[in-house]
């Protein structure tokens, strides 16, 4: 009797603590399965990741790339890449699977303009961003950023060496720096983006040849222009001369003025000289990206854009467009020697090749005294540029993304 | 009855007494382990709910399904604080079709006041909604959820947090059990009675606003 018992005893408390002992494993089991299923998760959205930025890269090499079937990472067939093209969007796909886990990542990127910019140059030379200066929009520049006395600078800046150069030091100069800073951006400025605009204003816009200057007034819906400055011009409704709204001239040099209506990029392999005011028939609110006004300019040279010194330019000139320069920069003529001529006001964004002058100060140690040009900028972005680009405008040949889901 | 047998009683007394002395003891630690352990799991299993739920809302941060709507980067985040952030995003259709609907929302996340209905001192909501909408929580245990603001350069942002320079976030996050074991033993610490956890997001930058 007293045998049984003591067996009975054993065997209850054995299956006590063996009940125990497994409660005691579900939990740290649980506790492991919690930490390795996040482990999982996060392992399944880097394969993801991967998948993007291996896609990104070969996108950027070649801007019709296709991914081939699966990919290998970390398993078999665990990484698969679509890329779907709608509206000049591109929407990469990435569905990487861990451990029978999968996530998805989508990224909406379309190449960019250099319409963008507010300022993009690939040679600063010795012109220093000083604490007058202040840049709203997209900037980028090939060179060193060099910086005097805490500049501004509101959007997202891109740079080749990502290297910020100070005047006297970090302290003294540090610039503000609104928005996203990427150092170690290469965006290279093509040899060919004024061939394409020629090319498609031989299409179906407008291509004047055989004259070394032809000046060019916008009119409202129509387009006047001449080829010596004591003619008279020939006026033409402006899509009738150029239906899909480029204008370029061949060996010679573009002279623009007027009041822009519609979507107009014009551009010359030589020179284009703003004689006068270019502004829009409806000036847009610059800060608002949808404002409605539907007026939009490029103006695009293979060498500078130079603001004539003559009696119209002599007090202030009001510019709105996005200007682009291959292979020189956004210069005043006689900038060193012309008398003071007030105010450059921008309302666009300028792509240059070499930054260069447009007016010229007395040194002081205090302060910055004029001396001649246009010794105030009063540059702003039009923000509509992030949405819209004139026809035709050069393209970065780079992607940029527009959303990221993940 | 001879006094054999009353030492085998008196013997087994002793014996049985120690037994049951051993069981006591036996079931007290292994309940105490037990409830820790459980307390442990719960603790990282909400944790992880919580991370799981951040990181994919801050991810998405500026997203959104319509091209049209998409905002600049500086106009994502419009109110930071240590403990409260309000951003745009366009929030999931459904838990299948994690994409949005193409209508941004202001979605906010604010750590709210300590919930005293728990034997926890420490233990707060966090609030997760949409602008205009009543705001909800489950208690989970959150004893800290701290958000550190960087700017583009690697510097911290001070307060009050200018939005528009937000570059980078550190998230702090600690969760403990609500209930928690023996909590009114006052030799214990804080700490024994109940368990924590502990997360940090270093230098988290969304896509949407490195663009």
């Amino acid at each position: 009797m007293g045998g049984k018992a003591a067996l009975l005893l054993i065997l209850g408390f054995s299956t006590i603590m063996l009940m125990f002992g497994l409660n005691m494993n579900r939990v740290s089991t649980n506790a492991v399965d919690n930490s390795s299923n996040y482990f999982e998760n996060e392992m399944a959205k880097e394969i993801s990741r991967s998948g993007i930025n291996l896609a990104a890269s070969n996108l950027s090499r070649n801007h019709s790339w296709q991914p081939s079937d699966n990919y290998d990472y970390l398993g078999e067939d665990n990484l698969k890449i679509t890329v779907n093209e709608s509206g000049g969007i591109k929407t990469v796909t990435a569905v990487g699977s861990y451990k029978g886990i999968s996530k998805l990542i989508e990224v909406k990127i379309s190449l960019a303009s250099f319409s963008e910019y507010a300022y993009f140059s690939n040679i600063e030379g010795d012109i220093w961003w000083t604490a007058t200066d202040s840049v709203w929009g997209p900037f980028h520049t090939n060179d060193k950023i060099q910086v005097q006395g805490h500049p501004y600078f509101n959007g997202p800046i891109t740079s080749h060496g990502g290297a910020i150069k100070y005047y006297t030091d970090k302290a003294t100069d540090e610039p503000t720096i609104q928005g996203t800073y990427l150092p170690g951006t290469t965006i290279n400025i093509p040899t060919d983006g004024i061939t394409n605009l020629s090319q498609s204003a031989a299409s179906s816009g407008y291509v004047f040849s055989g004259h070394s200057q032809v000046f060019l007034q916008f009119d409202g819906d129509s387009i006047k222009y001449k080829y010596n400055s004591g003619d008279p011009y020939v006026t033409v409704l402006g899509t009738d001369l150029a239906p899909n709204g480029v204008i370029y001239v061949e060996n010679g040099n573009l002279r623009i003025e007027g009041t822009v209506k519609g979507n107009w990029s014009v551009g010359s392999n030589q020179n284009v000289y703003l004689d006068n005011d270019v502004v829009y028939n409806d000036v847009p609110d610059y800060k608002d990206k949808n404002d409605a006004s539907n007026d939009l300019l490029g103006i695009v040279s293979k060498n500078d854009v130079i603001i004539t010194d003559n009696a119209a330019n002599s007090s202030n000139i009001n510019v709105h467009a996005a200007i682009y320069c291959e292979t020189g920069g956004f210069t005043a003529e006689n900038y060193k020697t012309r008398s003071l001529s007030g105010t450059i006001h921008l309302i666009g964004g300028i792509t240059q090749y070499e930054r260069k002058g447009v007016g010229t100060f007395i040194a002081d140690k205090t302060k910055k005294i004029p001396k001649s040009g246009f010794p105030v900028k009063d540059y702003k972005y039009d923000n509509r540029l992030l949405k819209k680009v004139p026809p035709y405008f050069p393209s970065t040949n780079t992607f940029k993304i527009l959303s990221w889901l993940e | 009855m001879g006094y054999s047998t009353l030492l085998d009683i008196i013997g087994a007394m002793i014996i049985g007494g120690l037994m049951i002395l051993s069981i006591n003891t036996i079931n007290q630690t292994a309940s105490e382990n037990s409830g820790r352990y459980n307390s442990d799991l719960i603790s990282q299993q909400n944790l992880v709910s919580i991370v799981e739920l951040l990181e994919h809302d801050f991810s998405r941060i500026g997203y959104c399904e319509n091209p049209d709507s998409i905002l600049s980067p500086e106009e994502m985040i419009t109110y930071a604080d240590s403990t409260k952030i309000k951003f745009w995003t366009d929030i999931a259709v459904s838990k299948i079709n994690f994409r949005g609907d193409g209508t941004k929302e202001e979605l906010i996340y604010e750590l709210g006041p300590d919930v005293n209905a728990t034997p926890n001192p420490n233990d707060k909501l966090l609030y997760r909604y949409v602008s205009g909408t009543v705001k909800d929580a489950s208690n989970l245990g959150i004893t800290e959820f701290r958000i550190t603001y960087f700017d583009n350069m690697n510097n911290k942002l001070s307060h009050p947090i200018d939005t528009k320079l937000i570059s980078y976030m550190q998230i702090d996050l600690r969760v403990e059990d609500c209930y928690g074991y023996d909590t009114d033993n006052s030799d214990k610490e804080h700490v024994e009675k109940f368990p924590t956890v502990f997360w940090r997001q270093i230098r988290m930058a969304t896509k949407n606003m490195s663009r």
